[in-house]
């Protein structure tokens, strides 16, 4: 599959009381027809990579491709379309103006911008409201008008930053949905989220970054895969438990039941023996699961966060008491 | 070319809203409504002053309008983030700025007509009552003439259409400058600077003075004000209060003519701060 998004040694540096990098040395690729989480904690270099792809600021170092042309290139903005975080429009248009205004950016004709713009009000919820002033719309209307002036000129690539940030559960649903149906167009979807479990369950591969750098990149199938797996059994015999114990070494006895974790897949064949060969029934043979969640606390933890942590209210207690 | 025109658009319509560009025209008003005060105390003939006054307010609150509005125009894009949706979408740097600037522009000559069409009002109303000093008992005695008081009301229109031309190409060099200096400068510094440069501009006279002395104890001023003459609009070239208030010098000038050659050298300056802005804008980060 071709590469949508080709990123190498990407590079930026800032000059605040002292040089900041704020991306050092990214590399990466999205392919074609994916959606690609892309990770990290607030301050992690996120936005500003989201930055350099559009064109809206300038690597010192590398480079970055999107469809083949380079990042920012005129050509490529007709094919890629960006939600930005938290976005603000200009609220002296209705809905229905913002979105024409958008599609003359594209060149679109007259009656392709009224027919695009119906259809899009239409698909983010909001064609009873295409009359209104943006001033009236609340954070979740914007979040939707966002994502329909993502979509007017029908992109190859969208990248998004945040884009179920600020709304209701429900909408929260829709607009997941929304990003899945956008793979089964063969679109590629390039996902800036805090929303871990959106990523886990619409990504196909995910990378974390952690100051400017990147600590972490896979498919999401293969990360969450802990490599553990749990073995339930009944009526196995002390000796078979006996065995199972010594090279599972991590087994348990609830209700009767006898549940043994093995640590890789060539344990878990022994027990599976081992409980047959002690006339045991088999119950269920489980690979454990990791959350997203964990991976991201797992790899930031790993390459630190000094001084960002948010301590507990005991803590807290603890410290007034000394 | 076409894109541009959409931004600019697009602009005027945000910048109508700005509440204190509606207070300016407000005031300009009520400054004119003041001016036709003046105009009843004074001893000089009667429209005159009114014409001079009228056109001088135009100018000032243009002046104000065409800052307020540019220093704004691209910082109020960064702080609102609209600019990330609009320049991720296939469209030139240099269109964005000059859609900005075209925009200003849009809203000043909007602001500005505005303000003409109330004083031309004004003075076709004015124009009904013959001037007092050129008229003869017999004339204030006549019966109300309308060729005559279309007559009178189309010169004064005329002559206030040439000083709008006149003082809204002095503006458009200021949205232009200002629009520029938005790209390095806060809006407080660069509303300083733009009427710092708008006021020394309408000084080039003095400035021009000031850079022939040669005895000037300090001798860095001629020096500066040398710099100031070259570098800095002659907007006391747009000046053409002296044929409104003394129309009874003769001048060997044909106004129309030389409204357009100003108006000319207007476009011409602001052409050169917008291509400066533009080379700036296209490396500038967002």
């Amino acid at each position: 599959m071709a590469d949508a998004i080709r990123v190498e040694g990407l590079t930026k540096k800032f000059f605040q009381k002292g040089e900041v990098i704020a991306v050092d040395r990214l590399t990466l690729k999205v392919e074609e027809g994916e959606i690609f989480g892309f990770l990290g904690p607030n301050g992690a270099g996120k936005t500003t990579t989201i930055k350099m792809l559009l064109g809206l600021i300038f690597p010192d170092e590398g480079t970055a491709e999107v469809l083949g042309h380079p990042a920012g290139d005129i050509e490529m903005r007709r094919l890629v379309s960006y939600l930005p975080e938290n976005p603000y429009f200009y609220d002296h248009l209705t809905g229905g103006e913002l979105l024409d205004f958008y599609g003359r950016l594209f060149n679109l004709d007259a009656r392709v911008r009224t027919k695009r713009v119906d259809e899009l009000m239409t698909l983010v919820g909001l064609r009873n409201d295409k009359a209104k002033q943006l001033k009236q719309y609340s954070k979740g209307m914007m979040q939707r008008i966002g994502i329909a002036q993502a979509l007017i000129n029908d992109p190859k690539v969208l990248i998004f930053d945040e884009p179920t940030s600020g709304l209701d559960p429900v909408a929260h649903i829709e607009i997941r949905n929304l990003i899945e149906s956008l793979r089964e167009q063969g679109k590629t979807v390039f996902l800036s989220s805090h929303q871990l479990s959106d990523v886990e369950l619409v990504c196909d591969r995910i990378s974390i970054m952690n100051y400017g750098k990147l600590v972490k990149m896979g498919r999401v199938d293969e990360l969450l895969a802990e490599g553990r797996t749990e073995i339930t059994a009944v009526n196995v015999s002390a000796e078979a438990a006996g065995k199972i114990r010594a090279i599972a070494g991590n087994e348990v006895s609830e209700n009767g039941r006898f549940v043994a974790i093995c640590p890789n897949e060539q344990v878990v064949g022994d027990v599976v023996d081992l409980i047959r060969g002690g006339k045991g029934t088999l119950i269920s043979v489980i690979p454990l699961k990791r959350t997203l969640e964990q991976i991201f606390v797992e790899t930031i933890g790993a390459a630190g966060q000094p001084g960002r942590r948010i301590g507990t209210m005991n803590e807290l207690t603890k410290g007034n008491a000394k | 070319m076409r894109t541009a025109w959409v931004i600019a658009r697009n602009t005027f319509g945000d910048a109508l809203r700005k509440r204190i560009l509606l207070i300016f025209l407000l005031l300009s008003f009520v400054m004119l409504v003041l001016a036709l005060a003046l105009n009843y105390f004074t001893a000089r003939e009667q429209g005159y002053i009114f014409k001079s006054t009228g056109l001088m307010i135009v100018l000032i609150f243009g002046a104000l309008i065409s800052i307020t509005t540019a220093v704004f125009l691209i910082p109020n894009e960064m702080e609102r983030r609209t600019i990330y949706s609009v320049l991720s979408k296939p469209i030139q740097r240099w269109e964005f700025f000059l859609g900005k600037f075209l925009g200003g522009a849009l809203t000043v000559g909007f602001m500005v007509g505005l303000m003409s069409f109330a004083l031309m009002l004004v003075l076709t109303v004015l124009a009904i009552k013959p001037p007092t000093s050129s008229v003869d008992m017999n004339q204030t005695q006549a019966a109300f003439n309308a060729a005559d008081w279309l007559a009178r009301a189309g010169k004064d229109i005329l002559l206030v259409l040439r000083g709008t031309l006149v003082i809204y190409f002095q503006l458009v060099i200021v949205t232009a400058i200002a629009t520029t200096l938005s790209l390095f400068l806060t809006p407080t510094v660069n509303f300083s600077m733009t009427a710092f440069i708008w006021i020394v501009g309408s000084l080039q006279f003095i400035v021009a003075a000031l850079a022939n002395r040669n005895k000037e104890s300090f001798v860095l001023i001629p020096w500066l004000a040398k710099g100031f003459y070259y570098l800095l609009p002659h907007f006391h070239d747009f000046n053409i209060m002296g044929s409104i208030i003394s129309p009874q010098v003769e001048v060997k000038v044909n106004h129309w003519q030389y409204a357009a050659t100003v108006s000319a050298y207007g476009v011409a300056y602001a052409g050169l701060w917008l291509l400066v802005g533009i080379m700036v804008f296209d490396r500038k980060e967002v």
